[in-house]
């Protein structure tokens, strides 16, 4: 099978003692200080936390002790994971040089684990953005296409894995942050259902629509690690663990008779190359025995303005910790205690968080605004509503994860809004707290990738990555084959 | 829609310092968001009630003091710092 799983590969060399883990891990490092001048997808490595954990992987390979399921596999970290005594800036001037004193639980899983933390990705700031380009370490580029965006907020660690500069990384999805760069950069990446993955020690945007998860470079991988990660944490309130099946073991079942559901919102404005491959995907199923629900939800199509009522409310809220007191960015002049905070938060913060903090603070503030809030949250219990009835009658919702491909670095949108349109297929699905893949299915006449969104019920994601491990299988596609600048495993 | 001093006023609110130019810039920002916001009331919605995500309700935990983080840990993130304080300035 072209598309290979890195994870179970990596483990099967150290364990066929073809190479060590220390080895492995140097390679890594050697091919990141090089291929990561062009891409920027790395602003931090952290060659000795690496190669600490290799020593010990292979020390334990040398014991002939079992390996753990990700037990020195490198990987890569958005730089919003919190990771004790090693920087973590959110790519944002307010938090330059911050080194947090605590790791994010999903980190101390890793870590626990002996997984090798080759550094941090670059990220849109404050995981605010699409193009991986409000970074204030400059932005990532496309490994396909270098000339073009990775996508965002989580552009680095797409671009990471696409690359084969890291096995996988973990992303964060509001919006749509860990699916829209996958499927720019072809590779898989899964947002779990709310709650599935802790959020503790993740900088948090939108606490009721964050939601970590893995990016790697096939769906098996993709399985790996969330068995691996979706554990309740009680340091996470919000957290309730794996609440459905495993998905590893499941990854393999015959997926005859599958209810697939389109519903036509998801099929209007697509690029004529996504909706052709799209096309070709559904034929997949077809041949794989799926049924097809059409499904009709018109409420779909207001998810993204109440994201943009509800997201910039949340994070209007959770970054108004960042005031130059106990850490992050001070401005030097001050005059009083109100000019101290809001010098600090001009110069720290960038032009779209700047942005996005306005607006939901007008959302918040006053009177007639409150109506925004209100009627948001109205039409987000419409919006769960039409996801349970769909569900009812289907077993996945099918669309594309963009309505195009990745971008050129650099373009100016007509106005705001056409900026942010590129999260339509996404944003539903963080209104709803559901779990959602983007796997690869095509490319476009210019050979940039085309992502396949698999939408599942809550805490189905053994559902979703069966029925993706399956259209990977036979589709075949090998859309990271072509790419040779990452280490060649 | 919102005015320019609309968005000064919200700057204030956010305490985020910003110049005229930069209101004129985010006000006009501001409202292509709002003018695209607003077609949440080009019908009727259902009155369905949001509660939250995955039924979670509001938990407790019992009130037992448990380790903390060290003084010198909550100083680190910052080198404003003083005899085991973050330093501001005089108030009074």
């Amino acid at each position: 099978m072209k598309s290979m799983g890195r994870i179970k590969h990596i483990q099967d060399l150290f364990n066929k003692k073809q190479v060590s883990c220390t080895e492995l891990t140097n390679k890594y490092l050697k091919t990141i200080e090089s291929v990561n001048k062009e891409l920027n997808a790395y602003i931090n490595i952290t060659e000795d936390t690496a190669l600490k954990a290799a020593q010990k992987v292979d020390e334990k390979i040398s014991k002939g002790i079992k390996l753990r399921p990700l037990e020195g596999v490198p990987l890569v970290l958005k730089d919003n994971i919190l990771t004790k005594g090693i920087k973590t800036t959110c790519c944002s001037n307010m938090l330059k040089g911050y080194i947090p004193n605590y790791d994010a639980t999903v980190w101390s899983i890793l870590k626990e684990q002996n997984a090798v933390l080759l550094g941090k990705a670059n990220m849109d700031e404050f995981a605010m953005g699409c193009s991986c380009g409000t970074s204030c370490f400059g932005g990532s580029k496309n490994p396909h296409d270098t000339s073009k965006v990775p996508g965002g907020s989580s552009g680095g660690s797409a671009a990471a894995v696409s690359a084969n500069i890291a096995a996988y990384s973990l992303g964060t999805d509001t919006g749509g942050s860990i699916r829209q760069p996958s499927s720019f950069c072809g590779i898989v990446g899964l947002k779990p259902t709310y709650g599935a993955f802790s959020r503790y020690g993740v900088v948090a945007f939108a606490s009721t629509l964050d939601q970590v998860g893995p990016m790697a470079a096939t769906v098996e991988d993709a399985a790996l690690i969330y068995d691996n990660l979706a554990i309740k944490d009680l340091k996470d309130t919000t957290s309730l663990g794996m609440m459905g099946e495993k998905t590893f073991s499941n990854l393999r079942k015959d997926i005859n008779g599958i209810r697939i559901g389109l519903p036509k919102q998801y099929f209007e404005g697509l690029d004529e190359d996504v909706r052709a491959s799209i096309n070709e995907a559904i034929k997949v199923y077809e041949s794989l025995g799926a049924k097809f629900v059409k499904l009709d939800m018109p409420n779909i199509k207001y998810s993204l303005p109440i994201y943009y009522i509800l997201a910039t409310s949340e994070a209007s809220s959770n970054l108004a910790r960042f005031d130059g007191i106990r850490f992050g960015h001070r401005t030097k002049e001050y005059k009083d205690i109100n000019e101290l905070i809001s010098k600090s938060r001009e110069e720290g913060f960038g032009e779209e968080v700047k942005r996005r903090l306005l607006l939901g603070t007008y959302m918040l503030s006053s009177r007639h605004n409150k109506a925004y809030i209100k009627e948001a949250k109205k039409i987000r219990g419409a919006t769960l509503k039409s996801f349970d009835d769909a569900f009812t009658k289907c077993d996945v919702i099918l669309s594309s994860t963009v309505p195009s491909t990745a971008f050129e670095h650099g373009f100016v949108p007509e106005d705001q809004m056409q900026a942010y349109m590129t999260d339509i297929c996404t944003v539903p699905v963080n209104i709803a707290g559901l779990p959602a893949i983007s796997v690869p299915c095509g490319k476009d006449r210019n050979g940039m990738p085309i992502g396949m969104q698999l939408i599942g019920d809550r805490f189905k994601e053994s559902t979703i990555l069966n029925a993706a491990y399956q259209f990977e299988k036979v589709a075949d596609l090998g859309i990271l084959d072509d790419l040779n600048m990452g280490v060649k495993l | 829609m919102i005015t320019k001093e609309e968005t000064l006023k919200m700057s204030e609110f956010a305490k985020i310092k910003i110049n005229d130019k930069e209101a004129e810039r985010f006000t006009a920002d501001i409202n292509d968001i709002l003018a695209f916001v607003d077609m949440i009331y080009e019908e009727e919605h259902e009155n369905v009630e949001f509660c939250g995500l995955n039924n979670l309700k509001n938990c407790l935990r019992e009130d037992i003091v448990k380790p903390s983080l060290e003084n010198e840990q909550i100083l680190s993130g910052t080198k404003y710092k003083d005899k085991g304080y973050f330093v501001l300035m005089k108030g009074v």
